[in-house]
């Protein structure tokens, strides 16, 4: 008996790029795997692998006791008889059908009667219940969403699958649509795989999280240890870390490290396999601004840096502050607090930052030379 | 009134249509959807027929209908009858001059059904047959009535490739077309006239139906 949906592939892309992925979820529970990454990373194909709409080169694929795909015994069985759930970018929905029609679509063999009261059902339980009639194209995108999504699960699939799933709908629509999804995954209670490269979307949703980039798996484990941890600087730099610097740790003690970067010295938690050079990660919401110095506190496990303001810009309801001190600093404050510290270009400023919010990560050898002059910050959803 | 020119021309169009609507819908499925470097070679020659001139196409064809060449002399052999100027002969020149009006249209409507929505009804347990009749065919049916109509009208009108292959045979291979040029040869304007009408009144009839069958909302 085996009750993982494993996932392990190889898939040449283009003729330089080859996708690899390699992962498993019990196949009888709940669980949110993202991939995530930016576009052309591959993180799609893997989905459509599983899917069996693309046939990898090499690799398994197996849901419990069934294997779906297997390179070696030659085994690919057809989508139709995978029993997966797949919901499209563009929702896919059959324009020439009603919305009845098409969430009744996947329902075979099953008495009339029957089926008119399962669909009622769903889509009551979706809210499209008062545009049953209409066609697709003369309901609204949220609607059209939960459409596809009551099509998908009327048919109970023993995965779901989900292709950048919001990314047609409007910003302030998709982060409503987070907490109905997760209700969702949650009463779905079999495997969810989700594409998606909003980091914001994978944190609200996922509960594992793949990084993709280039078709390899840079880092993959539960969410929280992703995100907290990054063992790649890519992974980092995609997963908003805004500041990394590299610095060399210059003295050790208690479980603290103090790290030199260029004149600055960092205090930051220790990690206990790290090297003598290191990436400092700083999130621009870990740092905090202030315009005088506070009275220094021996016992306090807080950098404070001082440095001058190069630039500030909008981002969102924060204001992105670059902090020069010496490399740029990217702090996240408030509006209301940028206002409240008069904050302009040139002005002298300190930043704070807590040493249990500075994550030091290894540096490896051939990243030493290309990370060295990247200090900028890189946001990938711009 | 049925005289023997409208039963030839009504037994052609008919049997034109339903013969090239079974080769041209997997035809044009085909068309569609492969992909490979040779495709627009096969497009061009398939719509060779609109751009010939009929007698062009009907000496060439009524050359391989002979009893003395191949495939006619396999057709004679076979049957005991030449295939030039015999309803079959016309039959297929027909077929041959009709292929591009059934094609066209059904290709186009064909390549308008994304493949994302087969994917979806794969995903949702059909198979390649099932999500043809319930999703393509759906779909691209109005470009298959159009083609179906042009196909009926042009050649309820056709003339130099029947003239050519059919020879004029009373009763056999002369169609309406040919009876009105017969009619009018011999001074018969009353007789040409009546004729003439009734196929404008048929022209009309199938363009009712062509337009009845426009897509709807979904597709533009």
């Amino acid at each position: 008996m085996n009750d993982l949906l494993r996932v392990n592939l190889e898939k040449a892309y283009s003729s330089d790029v080859v996708i690899r992925a390699a992962f498993s979820m019990p196949a009888e529970e709940a669980g949110v795997q993202i991939l995530f990454g930016p576009s052309a990373s591959g993180k799609s194909t893997v989905l459509r692998c599983v899917a069996g709409l693309t046939k990898p080169d090499r690799g398994k694929i197996a849901c419990g006791d069934d294997v779906w795909f297997d390179a070696a015994g030659r085994i690919d069985i057809a989508t139709q008889k995978r029993r997966i759930g797949l919901l499209f970018q563009q929702h896919a929905l059959f324009p020439h059908l009603t919305v009845f029609e098409n969430v009744a679509y996947g329902l075979r063999e099953i008495h009339p009667a029957e089926r008119r009261r399962l669909v009622g059902e769903y889509l009551e339980r979706f809210r499209i219940s008062e545009c049953a009639a209409r066609l697709p194209h003369q309901i609204s995108g949220g609607q059209q969403q939960r459409t596809a999504l009551a099509r998908t699960l009327i048919v109970k699939p023993r995965v779901l699958l989900l292709d950048e799933p919001l990314s047609s709908l409007d910003t302030l629509l998709r982060e409503k649509l987070w907490t109905e999804l997760r209700e969702l995954f949650t009463a779905f209670g079999k495997p969810v795989i989700m594409v998606t490269h909003d980091r914001r979307e994978a944190i609200a949703l996922g509960t594992h999280l793949a990084v993709l980039k280039d078709g390899e798996i840079l880092q993959q484990g539960r969410m929280a240890d992703v995100f907290s941890s990054p063992q790649h600087v890519d992974v980092a730099r995609m997963l908003g870390v805004e500041t990394i610097l590299t610095g060399v740790i210059t003295r050790r003690e208690a479980g603290m490290a103090v790290v030199k970067v260029a004149e600055q010295e960092f205090l930051a938690v220790c990690p206990e396999d790290a090297q003598e050079r290191v990436h400092v990660c700083i999130r621009g919401e870990d740092v905090t601004l202030r315009r005088s110095a506070e009275p220094v506190d021996v016992t306090s496990v807080r950098n404070q840096l001082r440095g001058k303001v190069h630039s500030i810009e909008d981002a969102g309801a924060l204001k992105q502050v670059q902090v020069d001190i010496g490399h740029l600093l990217t702090a996240l404050v408030t509006r209301h607090a940028a206002e409240e510290l008069q904050l302009a270009p040139g002005i002298p400023i300190i930043a704070q930052i807590k040493a249990t919010a500075i994550h030091l990560m290894p540096v490896s050898v051939k990243e030493i030379q290309r990370v060295e002059n990247v200090n900028q910050s890189t946001n990938l959803d711009t | 009134m049925p005289s023997s020119e409208w039963t030839v021309t009504l037994a052609l169009a008919m049997s034109t249509t339903l013969v090239l609507l079974m080769v041209c819908l997997p035809l044009a499925w085909w068309l569609a959807r492969a992909r490979f470097p040779g495709r627009s070679i096969i497009e061009a020659i398939l719509s060779l027929p609109l751009v010939l001139p009929p007698t062009v196409l009907g000496f060439y064809l009524l050359m391989v209908m002979g009893p003395e060449r191949w495939p006619g002399s396999w057709y004679t052999q076979m049957t005991g009858e030449t295939l030039a100027f015999s309803f079959v002969g016309i039959l297929v020149a027909s077929l041959m001059a009709n292929i591009p009006f059934m094609l066209g249209p059904m290709v186009a409507s064909f390549r308008g059904v994304e493949e994302e929505l087969l994917e979806a009804a794969a995903c949702l347990g059909d198979g390649p047959w099932r999500s043809f009749s319930r999703v393509v065919i759906p779909m691209a049916w109005p470009g298959i009535v159009s083609g179906m109509a042009l196909t009926f009208a042009h050649t309820m009108g056709e003339f130099g490739v029947i003239l050519m292959v059919g020879g004029n045979v009373e009763g056999r291979t002369r169609t309406v077309a040919l009876a009105i040029y017969d009619d009018v040869q011999g001074l018969q304007y009353q007789q040409a006239n009546q004729s003439a009408m009734m196929l404008v009144a048929v022209s009309i009839a199938l363009l009712v139906v062509i337009q009845a069958w426009r897509p709807r909302g979904w597709l533009r």
